[in-house]
């Protein structure tokens, strides 16, 4: 057997990992960074590909052995040569793709799962604390741990709500959802995805934010963190995936948000910007609209907010802003957003705006 | 000695038959997730070498995850003197200290 590390691809060496995919009908993806393939062949030379396994930031994925060499103890060499390949690249908190049927397998290899969704997929990690530490992370922004905190005119028989939001930037139109979604929820809590590939940094999505709501009693701002649209919970968001990728992926975080993050801070309804343009965050309300009524969880989808007869998006706000178009800008964002933009230190995010639009984004995120 | 600091992750060994993967990494006070194939019957003693290791280098703070495959105790002692020393950023071991 000869392991070989492949941190750049060449097409032979795809070739060589689609040889072996192919065998469990698993396909490669496109943003893989680097893999390890095993041959059986002698040393020395690159021949009869066996066993492959690759990584993308710190996600491991598209893991296949042949069946021919199946319980030789593979697979412990492609996570060994993983686990140490990832450490030197300053990677340490992994999380795993792989089917249901081989959770076991990777269990005995140190990783816990996270979640699974039928007949798909299941995501795993090798942190044996990483959920449960976020979820502690969470019950810290917990509305009512302080005590009474809740104002007096709150109605405790309205549901605790839940929004995620990517707000690049954040608008009028993310201020007026998550408004009405605080007038008719006892408590909300507004996930800000802190996937740094949008073109306004994490940081300032999440200060805007706060400083956008911070009228609303009744809400919470928090950081989404690695299990709610992440890269690692729904990869394919990022980038453009098969359908039936997309789809797992979609329920793969969903699942998640039932079982463990809800229960976390008690939610009982999320909210959902209605999705006019973006066929992949529409498959994935109509995922959510599906399966959270299933777990007790109510989903309420709220129109876009319209501005002179066109719904808001932040991707007008950001064309307008590239195009210096102020006022344009001004009709659109709330002051926190409209400072910060005109204040010159949103000016790194101009270059970025340009090349999305200009180039071919896999997906800018739609809307939001 | 003095005590030795975790400063990053470190790691050591392998997830083959008969070894044990050591991960190491900042945390406060001593904690140890084992996962072994051998829990039932060694899970106790994997614990105390591991404790022991830790007490003859002074780390106080540790995570340590350990993923055994059925090592031998000489093993898990080196393997995670190993993953001690690299996170901590030292190259040279001192040997003497468990002499």
């Amino acid at each position: 057997m000869v392991i070989r590390l492949v941190s750049r691809h060449t097409q032979e060496t795809q070739a060589d990992c689609m040889r072996v995919l192919n065998q469990q009908s698993i396909t490669w993806e496109r943003d893989i960074e680097g893999s390890i393939v095993i041959y059986d062949c002698p040393e020395g030379m690159y021949e009869n590909p066996v066993a492959t396994g690759s990584y993308s930031g710190n996600v491991i994925k598209c893991i296949a052995v042949s069946k021919n060499v199946a319980g030789t103890g593979l697979a412990q060499n492609l996570i060994t040569e993983l686990v140490n390949e990832l450490h030197l690249l300053g990677r340490d908190h992994l999380f795993l793709f792989t089917k249901p049927e081989n959770r076991r397998i990777f269990a005995e290899l140190g990783f816990h799962p996270i979640a699974t969704v039928h007949n798909l997929v299941t995501l795993m990690e090798n942190d044996p604390r990483g959920l449960k530490d976020y979820l502690r992370s969470l019950a810290e922004f917990r509305i009512g741990n302080e005590g009474a905190s809740l104002s007096s005119g709150s109605n405790t028989s309205l549901p605790v709500s839940a929004i995620v939001v990517n707000c690049n930037p954040f608008t009028l139109g993310h201020r007026a959802i998550i408004g009405q979604a605080a007038s008719e929820s006892s408590a909300l809590y507004v996930f800000v995805v802190t996937e740094d590939s949008s073109e306004f940094r994490t940081e300032d999505r999440l200060r805007l934010v706060r400083l956008g709501v911070q009228d609303l009693g009744n809400v919470r701002v928090l950081p989404a963190g690695s299990y709610v649209i992440s890269r690692q919970t729904f990869p394919s968001y990022f980038l453009k995936s098969e359908k039936i990728v997309q789809e797992s992926h979609a329920r793969l975080d969903c699942t998640i948000f039932k079982d463990s993050i809800a229960p976390a801070l008690g939610i009982t309804c999320r909210y959902i910007g209605e999705e006019p343009f973006c066929p992949v965050t529409r498959n994935y309300n109509e995922v959510l609209a599906e399966l959270l009524p299933l777990a007790g969880i109510e989903c309420r989808i709220i129109p876009r907010f319209a501005h002179a007869g066109r719904a808001v998006s932040a991707s007008d706000v950001r064309r307008l802003f590239v195009m210096g178009d102020m006022p344009g800008v001004r009709a659109l964002v709330p002051d926190c957003t409209y400072d910060f933009l005109n204040s010159g230190a949103a000016d790194y995010a101009l270059q970025r705006i340009f090349g999305d639009i200009h180039g071919q984004q896999a997906h800018v995120w739609g809307s939001d | 000695m003095e005590g030795m600091k975790i400063l990053d992750t470190g790691i050591a060994g392998t997830l083959e038959s008969s070894d044990v993967m050591i991960t190491i990494k900042k945390h406060s006070g001593v904690e140890i997730e084992l996962n072994s194939i051998v829990e039932k019957q060694f899970g106790r003693q994997i614990r105390e070498v591991v404790r022991q290791v830790l007490e003859q280098l002074g780390v106080k703070d540790a995570l340590v995850v350990v993923q055994d495959k059925g090592a031998l105790e000489c093993v898990l002692r080196a393997r995670l003197i190993t993953a001690v020393y690299r996170s901590a950023g030292l190259a040279e071991v001192q040997w003497e200290v468990f002499a």
